[in-house]
């Protein structure tokens, strides 16, 4: 397992080093920050001193290995527009797409599981066929233009929840969050659900394939043959089964909810990491952008390390660390 | 009994209603974000609206840029050309209660250039200033290096910090709060980034109570998510209304919208330097001498770009039409200077008395993501220049890599927007059309313009100076080296009961929404 672990991190760290690469070459070919940063007023002493504070004027390797350098120290540089650590500013906003992602995630299965095993039980009656047809829908509309409906139908014309934004925070247990009060939670309902939708759907069709699956082999029909409840068949034998591909794809998913809320971000002006990356390719503030990828390269590993082992967990075939090629 | 209990009620009643009235809360939600709490970090419009809702400057700038009385109560022009006198406000107090002096004026403008780490100071504002002595604590002197007419102007826009807080405070230092304590008439709650920043009143300000308790400043971006916030009430006010929303926010009678033309003119710059432009080559592609060099192909330029239909069908009348640099009622802006009348067939004849009457192929060049509609108008030009048979074609990029081109004159013919920060037209002109200047993307040089820009320049006396200005903009205007087509509006709409004066400078302040 360790080993294992080890082995994962190493892999990581391959890849932060070739990502980071290809940020600076990247805002490299696209452009000088300092052109976008400089106020209009500024005269030409004034853009060079700013070129040499952000240290642009020296050739592209030795910026390069000057940010490998402070890396290995776990300096990630400061951001050029706002002056602070770059890693400070997106650790600042991983809290608020963390809980977004979160409750998203909680809201779609606890949608999606119940749906998609019905509709995998009952693949033909009307209800399945209205929920599958529906789920296509969801799959199916824009995320940015599916979020102003929300806004326009809940916020504004029914005046139910708040438009957008983040409520208050509060800290418990050293967490702050702002899912630890009411106004939190007003805000976060919208965006979340915008969110969610597109997974729900994702979720439940998954589940339905899967569980017709599982319903066609030997030991549920065995099963049945021995007499079992229904009940138990269907949670223990079916649901328990279904389990290591909703792990997969919520795993999956997870880490690109964190990566990619940038729509919803943007609609909601939720502060989350989303919004900051987009303003940040905008103005070509590199330390934030391989800051971020660096954060979300992490993240991905994290919620990868966990689904594995979750594998393990749920299904006692699966082995980590092993040689599959191996007997 | 009965009756002095009634009475006794009546005016409990009426002192409720006549006591503090309830607390009042404004919130107004902004597009763009700031880059830092620090007044002196960073000379951009999101960062300076914030800034002066907790700091003063020496002088005021009234919604249509004029300076006025602010923590100086009155100024002058002393006999030395180079010295300039500000009397100073005696009660002023910073909000952790030091007394305001004309010591914490010279440390400001002592700190304007020298902020750490900060990417675009508001250097330019003090680059003439040689000096500034405080002769005792409520009178500064301010040395310039030569004679200089713009200087209150320039200084009405450089916010005042206190000098306790040491020249080496980092700009950081401001957004958690601990040196964000200025004179203003709000003081500093809390700056969540990417979200909001919020004050509450100076009970003490020296120009009176201010309007509101508690004021929030939202950062909502996304254009339809920033009217959907007004319409349910989420927040009071919104800055930038987007032109697609404009008439439907009129006609809503719930909605207050104001409007004025801002100090922001979009121009095309001309390539007039190059023998051969990057851009232009004849119908077939081969290579041609650069037709922009020829007044006579500017000039039909200028008169085939229809401005009104630039501001009716693309702006949906959010602009006003330019001929110049500045808009009527700022400084330095020519009245004289006839507003170009879209006129093909003259445009035409003009194209074939410079040999181009079968026209030439032509790439322009815009942002997509800078000024408001900027692709789209780009778009109608290229439409307008097709009918003197010019073959246009439209390139647009993202901020981040166009300035940098253009920086290196690699447009032909290029669109840019620029605000003029002290309300009159020098700020525009010298940057944008002086000799050598890097925002000078056309490679303009016109000796006669240097000469009466630098006279204007160099002249304490307002009415030899606006003079002078006036003469460089109807010499620059008569040679076209760029063409102006719009100035920008800027839109505010609030929710009913509250109204705001819209300001010029485009920044959104509690002080300016008024309830009506």
């Amino acid at each position: 397992m360790t080993t294992y672990i080890i082995r994962r991190l190493l892999q990581s760290a391959v890849v932060v080093a070739v990502l980071s690469a290809l940020v600076f070459l990247g805002v490299y070919v696209i452009g000088n920050p300092v052109d976008v940063l400089v106020s209009t007023e500024a005269d030409q002493e004034e853009f060079d001193r700013m070129v040499r504070i952000l240290g642009l004027d020296r050739p592209l390797w030795e910026q390069f290995l000057v940010f490998l350098g402070n890396l290995v120290q776990g300096d990630l540089g400061r951001s050029f527009a706002f002056s602070e650590p770059a890693l400070k500013l997106v650790l600042q906003r991983m809290p608020a797409t963390l809980e977004l992602v979160l409750v998203a995630m909680v809201m779609a299965l606890a949608a999606a599981i119940p749906l998609g095993m019905y509709t995998g039980l009952n693949p033909h009656t009307k209800t399945a066929r209205f929920i599958m047809g529906t789920s296509i829908i969801g799959v199916s509309i824009p995320n940015f233009w599916q979020g102003l409906m929300l806004i326009f139908v809940l916020a504004v014309s029914l005046t139910l929840l708040p438009s957008g934004g983040r409520g208050e925070v509060d800290t418990v247990l050293g967490i702050t969050s702002s899912l630890w009060t009411l106004d939190g939670w007003r805000h976060v309902l919208l965006p979340a659900a915008n969110l969610a939708l597109f997974q729900c759907a994702l979720v439940i069709r998954l589940m339905r394939a899967n569980v017709r699956e599982i319903v066609m082999l030997d030991y549920i029909k065995f099963a049945r043959a021995k007499g079992l409840s229904r009940r138990r068949i269907v949670y223990v034998h079916i649901f328990k089964n279904t389990l290591v591909v909703l792990i997969t794809v919520v795993g999956l998913q997870l880490g690109g909810l964190i990566a990619y809320s940038v729509v919803t971000e943007t609609v909601f002006s939720w502060p989350g990491m989303g919004k900051l990356i987009i303003d940040s390719v905008y103005i070509l503030d590199r330390p934030v952008i391989v800051a971020y990828l660096i954060v979300i390269v992490l993240l991905f590993i994290t919620v990868n390390l966990i689904v594995d082992i979750l594998y393990s967990v749920v299904d006692p075939r699966i082995r980590l660390g092993h040689d599959r090629s191996g007997p | 009994m009965k009756k002095t209990m009634r009475l006794g009620t009546a005016m409990l009643v009426a002192a409720f209603m006549a006591g503090p009235a309830l607390a009042e809360d404004l919130i107004i939600g902004v597009a763009t974000a700031p880059t830092s709490l620090d007044p002196h970090y960073q000379a951009l419009g999101s960062n300076h609206e914030l800034a002066m809702h907790a700091f003063d400057t020496l002088l005021t700038t009234s919604p249509q840029m004029e300076p006025g009385p602010g923590l100086a109560e009155s100024w002058r022009a002393t006999e030395d050309p180079l010295v300039w006198e500000f009397k100073l406000r005696n009660d002023v107090k910073f909000h952790n209660g030091e007394p305001f002096t004309a010591h914490d004026l010279v440390f400001s403008y002592e700190r304007v250039p020298n902020v750490p780490n900060a990417p675009s100071t508001y250097k330019r504002r003090t680059v003439k200033v040689d000096k500034a002595v405080a002769v005792d604590d409520y009178t500064l002197q301010v040395h310039t290096k030569t004679p200089y007419p713009l200087l209150p102007r320039a200084l009405m826009g450089v916010p005042v910090v206190s000098r306790s807080i040491g020249m080496d405070t980092q700009p950081t230092e401001f957004n958690d709060g601990s040196k964000t304590h200025g004179t203003g008439p709000y003081k500093f709650v809390e700056f969540v980034a990417g979200d909001r920043t919020t004050y509450v009143a100076n009970a003490d300000y020296w120009a009176g109570k201010p309007k509101w308790d508690k004021v929030t400043i939202r950062e909502i971006k996304s254009n339809p998510a920033r009217v959907a916030a007004l319409l349910s009430g989420d927040v009071d006010v919104i800055a930038s209304v987007p032109t697609t929303d404009i008439d439907r926010l009129e006609e809503n009678p719930d909605i207050t919208v104001s409007c004025t033309a801002s100090t922001r003119v979009l121009y095309w710059s001309l390539d007039v330097h190059r023998e051969q432009a990057e851009h232009i080559t004849a119908k077939d592609g081969s290579p041609i001498k650069n037709p922009l060099s020829d007044l006579r192909v500017r000039q039909a330029f200028n008169l085939a770009i229809d401005r009104n239909a630039i501001v009716d069908d693309v702006m949906m009348g959010l602009a006003v039409p330019a001929n110049q640099i500045v808009g009527e009622g700022f400084g330095g802006h020519n009245s004289d200077i006839p507003m170009p009348e879209p006129d093909l067939e003259k445009a035409r004849q003009l194209m074939a008395e410079a040999g181009y009457g079968d026209g030439f192929r032509l790439a322009i060049h815009a942002t997509n993501n800078r000024y408001i509609n900027d692709a789209k108008l780009a778009q109608a030009v290229a439409q307008m220049l097709s009918r003197i048979g010019v073959e246009v074609q439209v390139e647009t990029m993202p901020v981040a890599v166009y300035f940098g081109k253009a920086r290196k004159n690699e447009f032909t013919m290029a669109q840019i927007g620029f605000a003029t920060a002290t309300g009159e037209s020098s700020a525009i002109l010298l940057p944008a059309l002086g000799e050598g200047q890097r925002n000078n993307y056309g490679r303009w040089e016109h000796g006669e313009f240097n000469e009466l820009l630098t006279g204007a320049l160099s002249t304490v006396d307002g009415e030899t100076y606006e003079s002078l200005l006036k003469q460089a903009t109807a010499v620059a205007i008569a040679d076209v080296p760029i063409i102006p087509t719009h100035y920008q509006v800027a839109c505010w709409a609030a929710r009913k009961g509250l109204r705001v004066i819209p300001r010029a400078d485009e920044a959104s302040l509690a002080e300016s929404v008024v309830r009506e």
